[in-house]
């Protein structure tokens, strides 16, 4: 795999995060951290994975980066910047303006991205309009990009309603629908969780095609680990709402360093077909109650290599080399414990 | 044979809308054995298993339960029958009654069987329920108090206090974040073996069926296409589907070959292709393909592969 910023020249930051909190607001209680002060920069073409498991915060961190949180949800970031635009502090009209433009989503479920109601020519030429005013030449850029994301007989196909395609076509129109406007960075929440195994290898293809044909930044939330070396270039591992272990892809599965990483990438089923029979490596515990107040890092209670400082100071993030890693236990040198 | 399935037919619906879910199967499993099944959205492993449990009634073909044809009993015959086979969906929270509490869940299958005497069967519950993992404190809350490897957990305990020899789990750990998944695996080995159980064993993930399985059976489009032991079907896989599979699987075993990226999706069951269910997206189709349904036949050592151009 190639590009993913590891080039000479570094390429420009599409989507720069530092210090993105949010919330869920309580009549009468604290918030609760949802998202617990993470920093990202993506830069163009690069592939990120955002990685958690259920209520780790990974899929509101990724709508927070759109703006697209509402109550009881707040959001704040000490900086948020979205294709050289800065966006710390913006209106809605302002959002309205990046939102599809620099920036587009997709979707675990792409019917929540697609209108019933529209035929799916129609839902691309209105959001290809917003740039291109000529209808005849939105209807040829409709069926441009329906090609692109390798739907067979796209003139036809823009006459199709949503219902009336496979759950693989309609993930590829929801694509479609999200680069109709060449956004910079396309945010894909869990895009291939609801789709069978083999139509999930061939829309992550089409995904990662596009990126390196059009520069577009992927940052993908998902829970599988197993799709990571194939598609992405940069993993960002999440827990309790903070940001755990950052770095290369290949880098972080070959060697992780944060206990939590390290337990997680063991957890993986899948062994030599001819060995025997064994019980999995387990993580103990169970994933963190977003609802009791808690100090510390997040993953303490499970962690093997737990020291005493873990529950009570949050471990700052540490950079070394191209990894960031934030654990008390990594810093001391005993992180590499049980 | 603990389970043995052969010649299943089911469909559902009338023509012309009508899928054939399964079509043609043959399958046992023993005691002691766990058989993956293996398969994708459509693929009727799921429709399988509930024919496998008697909830739905078959078109054509029999269902044997140590020997016994069960096909056609009812009512307390198929009570007393269905006891020795339980099952565990896929969704906890959605298998569970909400209104119950854990102890209440476990204990209604005794109830529902009158099974012992009514002043053991909370203790039997009890028992179960520590067995796999839950505690005490636990026994008196409700669903929606536990966390989703929890709720799972329950569901295996209510499926075993009924002493099954038989156990159908219907991908039982798809729901589960990947840090809850080993535990459950782990207690579901360790159950199987101290039970002796005969575990069939739903699922689309091949990396959990590398951990699990004794023997393996891949379904597409109703039918088995290729069975046998998991090293076989995982190390040296025959039928073009199981190889793309494979590829689209992932594991720290996985052989590093470039991938096998399937062109379309699998074909609908309402309206299958003829000949081989596969060939729409198979690299090797030929007109054979198109023609003739290829069977199972044998191939290595108890091996099984349905295609005209295996490897």
């Amino acid at each position: 795999m190639t590009g993913g910023g590891q080039g000479s020249a570094p390429r420009a930051r599409v989507l720069v995060v530092t210090g993105l909190r949010t919330a869920l607001a309580r009549p009468g209680a604290a918030p609760v951290p949802l998202v617990d002060g993470i920093d990202l920069t993506v830069r163009a073409g690069e592939r990120w994975a955002i990685v958690g498991e259920s209520g780790s915060g990974k899929s509101i961190a990724a709508r927070s980066v759109m703006g697209l949180v509402d109550p009881p949800l707040r959001w704040s970031a000490e900086r948020i910047e979205i294709g050289g635009t800065n966006l710390s502090g913006a209106g809605r009209a302002e959002w309205r303006a990046i939102r599809g433009h620099r920036i587009a989503m997709i979707q675990q479920d792409p019917l929540t991205a697609l209108s019933p109601v529209f035929t799916v020519g129609n839902q691309l030429i209105e959001t290809i309009r917003r740039n291109e005013a000529a209808p005849r030449a939105a209807r040829r850029r409709a069926a441009d990009l329906l090609r692109a994301v390798g739907i067979p007989d796209p003139e036809r196909r823009l006459d199709s309603y949503p219902h009336e395609m496979s759950g693989g076509m309609r993930q590829r129109v929801a694509i479609a629908l999200a680069l109709a406007c060449a956004p910079q960075v396309l945010i894909a929440d869990e895009p291939t969780t609801a789709l069978d195994v083999t139509v999930q290898a061939q829309i992550l293809k089409l995904m990662a095609g596009l990126s390196d044909e059009l520069g577009t930044a992927i940052v993908m939330v998902t829970h599988d680990i197993g799709i990571l070396p194939g598609f992405a270039h940069q993993v960002a591992v999440m827990y309790g709402g903070q940001l755990m272990e950052v770095g290369p892809v290949a880098e972080v599965l070959a060697a992780p360093e944060h206990p939590y990483t390290r337990a997680l990438l063991a957890a993986r089923p899948g062994r030599a077909p001819a060995a025997a029979r064994r019980r999995l490596p387990v993580v103990p515990g169970t994933p963190p109650d977003l609802l009791s107040a808690r100090a510390g890092c997040p993953f303490a209670p499970r962690c093997a290599a737990v020291l005493p400082p873990c529950t009570e100071v949050r471990p700052a993030m540490v950079e070394a080399g191209l990894r960031r890693v934030a654990c008390h236990a990594v810093r001391a040198g005993t992180g590499a414990l049980p | 044979m603990l389970l043995e399935l052969t010649g299943i037919e089911c469909g559902f619906g009338a023509p012309p809308r009508r899928v054939q879910a399964v079509r043609g199967v043959d399958l046992t499993v023993a005691e002691g054995e766990t058989l993956a099944l293996v398969g994708e959205s459509g693929s009727g492993k799921s429709t399988l298993a509930r024919v496998a449990m008697r909830l739905l009634p078959p078109d054509r073909g029999r269902v044997l339960y140590a020997g016994s044809d069960v096909t056609d009993l009812a009512g307390g015959p198929l009570r007393r029958v269905r006891r020795h086979a339980q099952m565990v969906f896929q969704d906890p929270f959605a298998s569970l009654d909400p209104r119950m509490t854990v102890l209440q869940s476990v204990a209604e299958p005794l109830d529902i069987h009158h099974l012992g005497p009514r002043a053991d069967r909370r203790d039997r519950a009890r028992a179960t329920l520590r067995q796999v993992g839950i505690t005490a404190v636990q026994d008196g809350k409700y669903p929606a108090a536990l966390s989703g490897g929890q709720l799972q957990r329950v569901a295996i305990a209510r499926a075993l206090v009924m002493s099954p020899a038989l156990l159908i789990c219907d991908e039982p750990v798809s729901a589960l974040d990947l840090s809850v998944q080993a535990q459950v695996l782990n207690l579901l080995m360790d159950l199987q073996e101290e039970r002796r159980l005969g575990l069939l064993f739903i699922t689309h993930d091949l990396s959990v069926v590398s951990e699990v399985a004794d023997r393996v059976a891949v379904m597409y489009l109703g039918r088995i296409v290729e069975t046998g032991s998991r090293a076989e079907v995982l190390s040296a896989p025959r039928h073009p589907y199981t190889a793309a599979l494979l590829s689209a699987a992932a594991g720290p075993w996985k052989p590093a070959t470039a991938p096998v990226i399937l062109r379309g999706e699998p074909p609908s069951p309402v309206d299958p292709p003829s000949g081989c269910g596969f060939r729409e997206r198979c690299a090797r189709a030929s007109d054979r393909c198109a023609r003739v349904v290829p069977m199972l036949s044998a191939g290595g050592a108890g091996s099984q592969v349905a295609c005209h151009h295996p490897d």
